[in-house]
């Protein structure tokens, strides 16, 4: 085996092409292929996807610069975690502290993140082997309840489920690859399973826009109407209980559209059937669609994982990174909504029905629809089979990078070789991933840990990237370093950009989401801790735990200390 | 499915398929830069 230890200084990446798809690897996983196509099934249309792509040009590209930019100019001051990078670049011991949230959400994410690798295993080795019957569309909930535990705390362990052993695989596939080190690891790993991906992802599409009208009995569940859901900028929808039940097709005449109302009516007798007519500026002024359309850019991009912090530390100081990110971010988008997107909504439209599409939740559209949009497509098994084992890639790839931080913080401030440093982030982890799995009932530990620390520390280190670039570092000595050895020519008024659009819609956003939960709707989680939930406090605990160990370690450290400013002042 | 929703789709896939395309030549092309010099360098050696 090659040498697994190497010295952080001396780390780099070996190529631009190995940079950018380790970041792309990072970024493709769960975000692209279960949360985007749940999303654009949940708020499907055209402006669903126009406030998307705002998102993505106002807040994705530009806080993913401000990110690479913060994490060179760290590395080549010799920090490549957000703890020591925020503190090299802001010469103030405060900023270690804060930055060490930048190192803690990443762990907290990839706690349960591993559990959902044992899904995404397990399903794919059980559709391989037949353990998940594909001829049975009724077992499907059943199998996913007994597969994750959901019925109760502690149901995975009762020996009905095989989900420790995938979770066991997916916890040692991690460590492994992460102890392999940056450039004979990561970049090793990525270069052969990205493509593998694509062209994996790439052949379920094809099936997928070549199904038609797969049940003569339903003429209106066609891939036609299941592109239309998706794109459509305005469309007309048929609600019962104030559920979407079904969608008028676009060329339907009125005979045909008073048929399809007497359809819906005769399956759901005794209920009231609406007809609405949604257009393009209704979505638009709607503000949940664009805090759905910015998280997900967010969560997609992995935007405040620090990931992308790290990995940009290890880039050397007269290379591109500009370029970098944006092909990254590129490379991103065209899985999510050119592959993902394309591939599972207009297949559950098609296959199940748009009330099927529109009504599943993010996770239950990836594990307890699409077996079934499996067992009704030719091939079924081995279509399922490559889904399924595509994901686990994508997420794999994406955990190793989510785990980089925290091993990248242990190897400066303590000075722990890798073998060490990633021991002691496999303890932090299991400890909580344990917790993850044990407490499924409703799946308390999971979305527990999923809104504290993949959803409400994302905005906040989104928050400090941009108070340290823009207040602390300067906007134009931030521009500089992202300029330095660009390939492309940044563009104009991208400081205006940073320093008021984005910091605007990002203020827009998180009180629009503050004030929702705080008076409009009260916030589960919130009660959940308060009530003292087991399975939402002990995580929480451990987090807070693991937060304190993080404290004594950067005190303990001898380094990263006060020091001169290197930077010039920002002109003014 | 709608004109409009041709367009937007087309338009946002093709957005980012040409986005990639873009990026992704001009950062081969980086990388390929090095190549030419080893080849050299292998030629001569043999």
């Amino acid at each position: 085996m090659s040498e697994p230890r190497q010295s952080v200084a001396a780390v780099t990446w070996d190529t631009q092409l190995g940079t950018m798809l380790a970041v792309a690897g990072s970024a493709v996983g769960f975000g692209n292929f279960l949360r985007f196509p749940g999303l654009a099934a949940q708020y499907g249309g055209g402006a669903f996807m126009i406030a998307y792509f705002c998102a993505f040009l106002l807040l994705g590209v530009p806080l993913c610069w401000v990110e690479w930019a913060i994490g060179r100019r760290g590395g080549v001051l010799g920090g490549h975690s957000c703890a020591s990078a925020f503190m090299l670049i802001s010469h103030s011991s405060v900023w270690k502290y804060l930055g060490i949230a930048g190192v803690l959400a990443p762990l907290g994410i990839g706690m349960y993140y591993m559990y959902l690798e044992g899904w995404t295993l397990g399903y794919c080795i059980n559709t391989a082997t037949g353990a998940l019957s594909l001829h049975h569309s009724s077992e499907f909930a059943a199998f996913f309840e007994e597969f994750t535990g959901s019925s109760s705390d502690g149901a995975v362990y009762s020996g009905q489920s095989n989900l420790p052993i995938f979770f066991f695989i997916a916890i040692i596939a991690n460590l492994y690859l992460l102890y392999r080190g940056v450039t004979k690891g990561i970049e090793w790993f990525c270069r052969w399973s990205m493509p593998v991906l694509l062209i994996t992802a790439l052949i379920v599409l094809v099936r997928v826009l070549t199904l038609g009208t797969p049940d003569a009995a339903h003429p209106n569940r066609s891939v036609d109407q299941g592109l239309g859901y998706m794109w459509n900028p305005s469309k007309t929808i048929l609600v019962v209980d104030g559920q979407t039940v079904d969608m008028v097709p676009a060329m339907a005449t009125a005979s045909q559209e008073e048929q399809l109302v007497q359809q819906v009516q005769k399956e759901h007798p005794g209920k009231m059937v609406e007809k609405q007519h949604i257009s393009l500026l209704q979505g638009l002024l709607n503000p949940e669609l664009w805090i759905a359309a910015a998280g997900q850019i967010f969560f997609s991009l992995s935007i405040g994982f620090g990931t992308v912090l790290t990995y940009a530390s290890y880039v050397a100081r007269r290379k591109d990174i500009a370029l970098v990110s944006v092909t990254a971010n590129a490379a991103n988008e065209v899985v999510e909504v050119g592959i993902a997107g394309m591939m599972i909504v207009p297949a559950a439209v098609s296959l199940l029905g748009v009330a099927a599409a529109a009504g599943a939740s993010t996770f239950g559209l990836g594990f307890t629809v699409l077996p079934e949009v499996f067992a009704a497509m030719p091939g079924g098994r081995l279509f399922g089979t490559l889904f399924f084992g595509l994901l686990f890639l994508a997420s794999v790839t994406s955990s190793i990078s989510i785990l980089q931080p925290t091993v990248a913080f242990l190897e400066e401030f303590w000075r722990l070789g890798r073998t060490q440093s990633v021991v002691v982030v496999g303890m932090l982890m299991l400890l909580g991933s344990f917790a993850v799995s044990w407490f499924t009932g409703d799946m308390m530990a999971l979305n527990t840990l999923d809104f504290w620390m993949g959803t409400m520390c994302l905005y906040l280190i989104s928050t400090l990237y941009l108070s340290i670039f823009r207040g602390v570092w300067g906007t134009k000595n931030g521009l500089r370093e992202l300029g330095r050895g660009s390939r492309i020519p940044l563009p104009r008024g991208l400081g205006f950009v940073i320093n008021w659009i984005t910091p605007t819609i990002l203020a827009v956003i998180f009180c629009s989401w503050l004030y929702k939960s705080m008076f409009v709707t009260t916030c589960e989680h919130i009660t959940h801790l308060k009530e003292g939930e087991p399975g939402a406090v002990l995580p929480m605990a451990w987090m807070a735990l693991i937060y304190i160990f993080m404290v004594f370690v950067v005190r303990t450290s001898k380094r990263f200390h006060k020091r001169k400013p290197i930077d010039p002042p920002a002109a003014s | 499915m709608t004109l409009p929703g041709i367009i937007t789709m087309l338009l946002s896939i093709g957005f980012v398929w040409i986005l990639l395309i873009v990026c992704m030549r001009r950062l081969l092309s980086r990388d390929e830069e090095k190549q030419p010099k080893n080849r050299r360098k292998k030629s001569l050696s043999e």
